[in-house]
């Protein structure tokens, strides 16, 4: 009998319920879309409340649409920050591995499977997923498009989009009416309107996307991965900065405050686990200096 | 690695649902089709930005203008060149054409004024101003009277198009409905929540009257007052000589944008969330509890003997008895779904009527018959 119970796998409680609880959103959300309808769990779930929000804080912020945006982007930055803090440390310990990574395909060159085998072994063994650095990052997305929308929707610059503002204030909400239509002039630039020189707000967010990507990164031995990240550190700029010219100068200016935040964040948080290795490695030369006095006096 | 392709993939769905790929040629800020009667033509401007003039008895074309389609095919409307922009058709149309003798203007959404031949459709000229006008213009002793978007009114000479006032009235906020004219005075609502009364011969305010909140559509003008519906879900009576309030409405379930119908002792009206309002107008009183229909009623309703048709944002187009309220649809069974929502007030001409849809069609309606459709343009091909 103890044979055999030793024989079973080994199932951590831990991750059997945070397995399961993920695996019980996935069908609830799942069951509801299929239930309430994609569009109508989006519609009222994202957008109607990002709307509400950035006129809330247009209300109350001096009814200024700038002040509106750059409160809902910290908001949103800081409800976010967990995740970041995550990607962060995944990020670090990703690099951290790199000399044993690079040792891995030293060893076992021109055997991809071993090499694959082996990191996995690897990442299993440190406890990092290597996709889940990933998580803040796709988190940004529907934060991005909810917010193009609730912008445009707010800004209400057309008739239709108006009408449809005046369906999507919540009932009770009566701010709101004495702010509408929103002052959408911030420094002579109509934020529902592409940047009119199509110059400031691009270089701003290919700038400040691409100091916040090179804080990201860490350093790769993997030539490939290295080049792999140069690549992104450069497209990604660009690809925002191109964005920048086509859409609202309102969602531009998100995305420089985003990524300012996103930077400040990143340089704190990094401070802060530098501190922590510091101490991690004081901790282990005092031990290794008192398990040395110890031998002596053992 | 593979997180960085995910990325890379992920970024790229989103760029091509951000900048909105749609077909070339497609209209990326659409109007919501509206549409004008005289001697037997109905002058339309699409939502797909053609301006047309049809036969009122067969839908048949007699001009449009450009003539010829725009491109089609795949691409992604930010990569279209600004040429194509301006040889194609409008920009987006909110008010209805203004029919002259010789010309029909139309507004669109680039700030441009627009006449055309009422003959044939040949463009004679355009008039910029700096935003979007959204409401129609009117016209007073051959002088054209509009709001933009920039907050400012405007009255132009029709013949030279040169500015009849030193320099156009301006208010604080958008201006998106037409203005109403009575004699000397010109009335015109903004979003900056006022009503202004102004002398139309050179522009001067005479009053203002704040009424709290934005009023988005065109005012109403009988019998020397003045209807104004707000974003505060009231409709607002003010005296025409002087702006006082006379009285408000009870305050509604959603916002009242289009504009009133009067008739005799009675004011009509909808709102957004689909309900027709009656008052008395001497004081506002109900005359009947409030209608419920179907959809968001955007337009005013228009008249139709002892009752007045309605449009709403579901494509159901209604009759509402001026008298107690009752209601039957006319148009839009499940069938007609394609068609759109009615953003419009329909055009009546006698029994038949011209109802434009948000999807860029005219539809006309013979309202004394069981089966009412006589046309639709441009035709919608059956499935």
């Amino acid at each position: 009998m103890a044979q055999q119970a030793a024989q079973r796998p080994q199932v951590d409680p831990k991750q059997l319920r945070k397995s399961l609880l993920t695996w019980g959103i996935v069908a609830a959300v799942v069951i509801a879309g299929s239930q309430i309808g994609w569009g109508t769990i989006w519609h009222e779930g994202v957008i109607r409340p990002m709307l509400n929000a950035l006129l809330f804080f247009y209300a109350y912020l001096g009814r200024s649409f700038i002040a509106s945006i750059a409160a809902i982007t910290i908001l949103l930055r800081l409800l976010t920050m967990p995740l970041q803090i995550k990607q962060i440390r995944s990020t670090k310990r990703m690099a951290d591995l790199q000399p044993r990574i690079a040792e891995i395909q030293k060893k076992h060159a021109g055997n991809k499977e071993k090499i694959a085998q082996e990191q996995q072994r690897l990442y299993q063994e440190a406890k990092i997923n290597p996709l889940g650095g990933c998580l803040p990052t796709l988190i940004q997305f529907p934060i991005w498009i909810s917010l193009y929308q609730g912008i445009n929707s707010v800004l209400a610059d057309t008739p239709l989009e108006l009408m449809s503002l005046g369906k999507n204030i919540y009932t009770g909400f009566s701010k709101a009416i004495e702010v509408i239509p929103l002052q959408s002039v911030f420094l002579g630039m109509d934020l529902a309107k592409p940047d009119p020189t199509r110059l400031v707000l691009p270089v701003l967010v290919a700038a400040t996307m691409w100091l916040q990507q090179k804080m990201m990164t860490q350093p790769s031995t993997d030539q490939q991965q290295a080049s792999m990240n140069q690549t992104m550190q450069l497209m990604m700029p660009l690809m925002f900065g191109y964005f920048t010219t086509q859409f609202a100068s309102g969602l531009a200016l998100y995305f420089v405050i985003s990524n300012v935040v996103g930077i400040a964040i990143q340089w704190i948080v990094q401070k802060i686990i530098d501190a922590g290795d510091k101490d991690e490695s004081a901790g282990q030369v005092t031990r290794t200096k008192k398990a040395g006095n110890g031998t002596k006096t053992d | 690695m593979i997180k960085r392709r995910a990325v890379a993939l992920v970024l790229m769905v989103v760029a091509v649902v951000l900048t909105g790929c749609m077909g070339q040629g497609a209209v990326t800020n659409a109007g919501w089709t509206v549409a004008a009667e005289r001697d037997g033509t109905v002058y339309t401007a699409l939502a797909t930005g053609y301006v047309l003039a049809l036969d009122a008895q067969q839908g048949s074309l007699i001009w449009q203008y450009p003539e010829t389609q725009a491109a089609t095919g795949v691409g992604c409307s930010i990569a279209r060149p600004a040429d194509e922009q301006r040889a194609g058709p409008l920009d987006a149309v909110y008010g209805p054409p203004l029919v002259l003798d010789d010309v029909v203007v139309v507004g669109s959404f680039d700030g441009n004024l627009q006449a055309f031949d009422r003959l044939s459709g040949e463009p004679l000229w355009s008039y910029t101003v700096d935003q979007a006008i959204i409401g129609s213009a009117v016209e007073a002793d051959g002088v054209l009277y509009f709001g933009s978007s920039d907050g400012n009114v405007y009255a132009i000479d029709a013949a030279t198009q040169k500015p009849v006032w030193a320099q156009p009235f301006r208010t604080r906020n958008r201006v998106w409905g037409a203005p109403e004219i009575d004699g000397d005075r010109l009335y015109v609502a903004s979003m900056d929540h006022a009503v202004y009364a102004l002398d139309r011969t050179n522009g001067q305010l005479i009053w203002e009257r704040n009424l709290g909140a934005s009023v988005p559509g065109a005012l109403t003008l009988a019998d020397g007052r003045i209807y104004a519906g707000s974003v505060d879900r009231y409709l607002t009576c003010l005296n025409a000589d002087d702006g006082t309030v006379l009285w408000r409405s009870p305050q509604y379930e959603a916002w009242v944008w289009g504009e009133a119908l009067v008739v005799g002792d009675g004011v009509y009206f909808g709102s957004l969330d689909g309900a027709m309002h009656a008052l008395n107008v001497a004081d506002g009183a109900p005359l009947w509890p409030d209608v419920h229909l179907e959809g968001a009623i955007r337009a005013g309703p228009a008249l139709l003997g002892d009752a007045m048709l309605v449009g709403t944002e579901t494509g159901y187009v209604y009759t509402v008895a001026l008298a107690d309220g009752v209601n039957s649809l006319v148009f839009g069974d499940r069938k007609d779904e394609e068609l759109g929502a009615v953003l419009s007030t329909p055009v009546v001409e006698g029994d038949q009527a011209y109802v434009t849809t948000a999807t860029g069609r005219v539809v006309a309606l013979d309202l004394t018959q069981r089966d009412p459709v006589l046309w639709v343009y441009p035709p919608v091909e059956s499935k």
